[in-house]
């Protein structure tokens, strides 16, 4: 279990996170949402230890994140990133197997092999290994990319620690089916394979069906915490993302459903 | 068909084949021209002991250390520019980014001036060595102005990097010119031939000095090939990925700066390699730096050792200027490798 502390993140003289305290829990989902410049991806930064905080403390199962090293953490966590470019053409194939890079020396060629077709298959890439992935389109790109962070999680094989999935936008630029198959994905490798998963979504009605619980964040603070049905409330909604809304149960899933309105 | 062939073609262990050709090839061509019999002398002399006449010292001595310090500096100038470009994940990346070719350049152009004010009676041999010292010196110093430059808060910032590498080469660029500016005819004769790069000065003493500088940096380039790979995502992908990219990053900007410097004080300036051999493999074969590194060193080293070659035979036994020929065998050889690569629908 993750157990963030009452932390604030600065960059340069600006605050960008002021004070927050929550759990991420192994097999379980936790989804932050908050509007743009809410300082979500900040807050992510300084939980998966790629950037530093200037107070509170965060502690990776009982471990302070300070005294986990750089290789250790790369063992304990994937993280899908925001935006990347690659400046140079790479088969996926490749750019799949760099997840695997944390493992050292420790697999055989043919276990990460292996690996490496289980988690392109499960990413719905498979026919894509041989293609340069910088001809993909940003959808196509972004599941390549969470392969490679499945990769990464199952390369380190190491026992008695938890593992855990960060995500910011896993969704964006994503088409409507493979937001749901990513969801999906996620949601599989969460129950299946006990990773803790912690991701930034800005839809909120992806977050209702998928989250066991569900953050929320204005202007670097978190306003809420606690399952979809507790979090989301149409004042909350209001307040944290600035939108109107009605505020339904869904006809198959039961959980809320959410329809925004013209502000 | 063709795919496959440069595949074949293009694998380490053939370049590997191809560099030892080349480098026994190399020996027989030169303005004094040698068969297999003067070779076979030359190296029966060299096993025996023996007092080596005329040609097998030409073979022994001038010949050899001079294909074997070609390859080494092709070798060097073409992994450095392979991890520059990883490092600013710029294919438009050289070494000379870094500061390291303005500051060889300023400092040996000020060498050459200032020494022949101070005494014009200084030997051949004397004058090469200290513009060589010079230089690599100057390239040292100019890097690490702007690798000061561009940390902050413990980080180097690539981009400020590239921003003041490129300012502090118009800064060298500039006070070189003034050098050459007051300069006198024979100086600028000297300048002019420097920095168009030749191998004619090459000996055994420099190749030892040379030798083990470029081949431990290339053993250190090797093995960041991992994470310069990572570093294709992003510094901060890299970082999640479990590499500590701070110290990568330094160790990559040290030693290209400890290759360059040694392989410019060597032979001047040698443009060209750097940018165009990394390109080329990365056209053909794809990005994997495990694969690139090795390659690039194998092909840089064949390149220079060929165009070296050329140089000192075409119009013997005068010779030209190697960097006159790298270039003009090499860019248009890459143009149309660029034309052929956009029609297959690769991207560089």
């Amino acid at each position: 279990m993750i157990r963030v502390c009452d932390i604030s993140v600065s960059k340069g003289r600006q605050l960008i996170v002021k004070g927050g305290s929550f759990l991420i829990r192994p097999g379980k989902i936790t989804v932050l949402l908050g509007m743009n410049g809410a300082g979500k991806s900040t807050l992510l930064d300084a939980v998966t230890g790629q950037s530093g905080y200037s107070r509170g403390s965060i502690s990776w199962d009982n471990a302070p994140l300070e005294t986990l090293s750089v290789e250790e953490l790369a063992c304990r966590r994937a993280v899908l990133g925001q935006q990347v470019q690659v400046p140079f053409s790479i088969p996926v194939r490749d750019l799949v197997e760099m997840g695997g890079y944390v493992s050292g020396k420790s697999l055989t060629r043919v276990d990460l092999r292996k690996i490496i077709e289980t988690a392109l298959d499960h990413a719905g890439m498979s026919a894509f290994g041989d293609r340069d992935f910088t001809t993909l389109s940003g959808g196509e790109q972004r599941r390549v990319l969470l392969a490679k962070c499945m990769v990464q999680l199952n390369a380190c094989r190491r026992t008695g620690i938890n593992r855990y999935l960060f995500l910011d936008e896993p969704t964006a630029n994503l088409d409507l089916h493979h937001q749901f198959k990513l969801a999906g994905l996620v949601k599989e490798i969460a129950a299946g394979q006990q990773i803790g998963v912690f991701a930034v979504l800005h839809d909120v009605n992806l977050a209702a069906q998928f989250a066991d619980e569900i953050l929320l964040m204005k202007a670097g603070e978190l306003v809420g915490a606690g399952s979809p049905e507790e979090v989301l409330t149409r004042d909350n909604l209001m307040e944290t993302l600035g939108i109107r809304s009605i505020i339904h149960k869904h006809p198959v899933f039961g959980c809320p459903q959410i329809t925004a309105l013209p502000i | 068909m063709m795919a496959l062939l440069k595949k074949y073609l293009f694998s380490v262990p053939a370049l590997g084949i191809a560099l030892l050709i080349c480098t026994a090839g190399a020996l027989f061509f030169g303005a004094f021209g040698t068969g297999i019999r003067e070779i076979g002398q030359a190296f029966y002399a060299l096993g025996y002991s023996e007092e080596p006449d005329l040609s097998s010292y030409l073979i022994l001595h001038i010949r050899l250390p001079r294909i074997l310090l070609a390859g080494l500096t092709g070798a060097g100038l073409a992994v450095a520019g392979a991890a520059i470009q990883g490092l600013f994940r710029n294919p438009m990346a050289d070494p000379s980014l870094i500061g390291v070719t303005g500051g060889a350049m300023l400092f040996a152009v000020g060498s050459i001036v200032l020494m022949g004010a101070l005494s014009s009676h200084l030997t051949g041999f004397l004058q090469q060595a200290s513009i060589a010292v010079f230089a690599f010196a100057g390239g040292l110093a100019t890097t690490y102005a702007v690798y000061f430059l561009s940390r902050y808060q413990g980080r180097t910032q690539v981009m400020t990097m590239l921003l003041a590498g490129i300012a502090i080469t118009a800064l060298t660029g500039a006070v070189a010119g003034f050098f050459i500016y007051i300069s006198n005819e024979q100086q600028l004769r000297d300048i002019t031939f420097w920095s168009l790069g030749s191998f004619s000065g090459s000996d055994w003493p420099g190749f030892l000095i040379a030798g083990p500088v470029i081949i431990a940096g290339f053993v250190v380039l090797i093995k960041a090939a991992r994470p310069l790979n990572a570093l294709l995502l992003g510094e901060k992908e890299a970082v999640s990925m479990g590499f500590r990219v701070e110290r990568i990053k330094t160790r990559i900007i040290l030693v290209t700066a400890l290759i360059v410097g040694v392989c410019i004080s060597i032979s001047g300036i040698i443009g060209f390699v750097g940018l165009v051999i990394p390109h080329f493999l990365r056209l053909i074969r794809g990005t994997d730096y495990r694969y690139l590194m090795k390659a690039s060193a194998l092909l840089g080293a064949v390149f220079l050792i060929l165009t070296d070659t050329l140089a000192r035979t075409i119009i013997a036994p005068a010779e030209l200027p190697i960097g006159i020929l790298t270039a003009i065998v090499g860019a248009p050889f890459f143009l149309w490798l660029l034309i052929r690569s956009r029609q297959d629908r690769l991207t560089l």
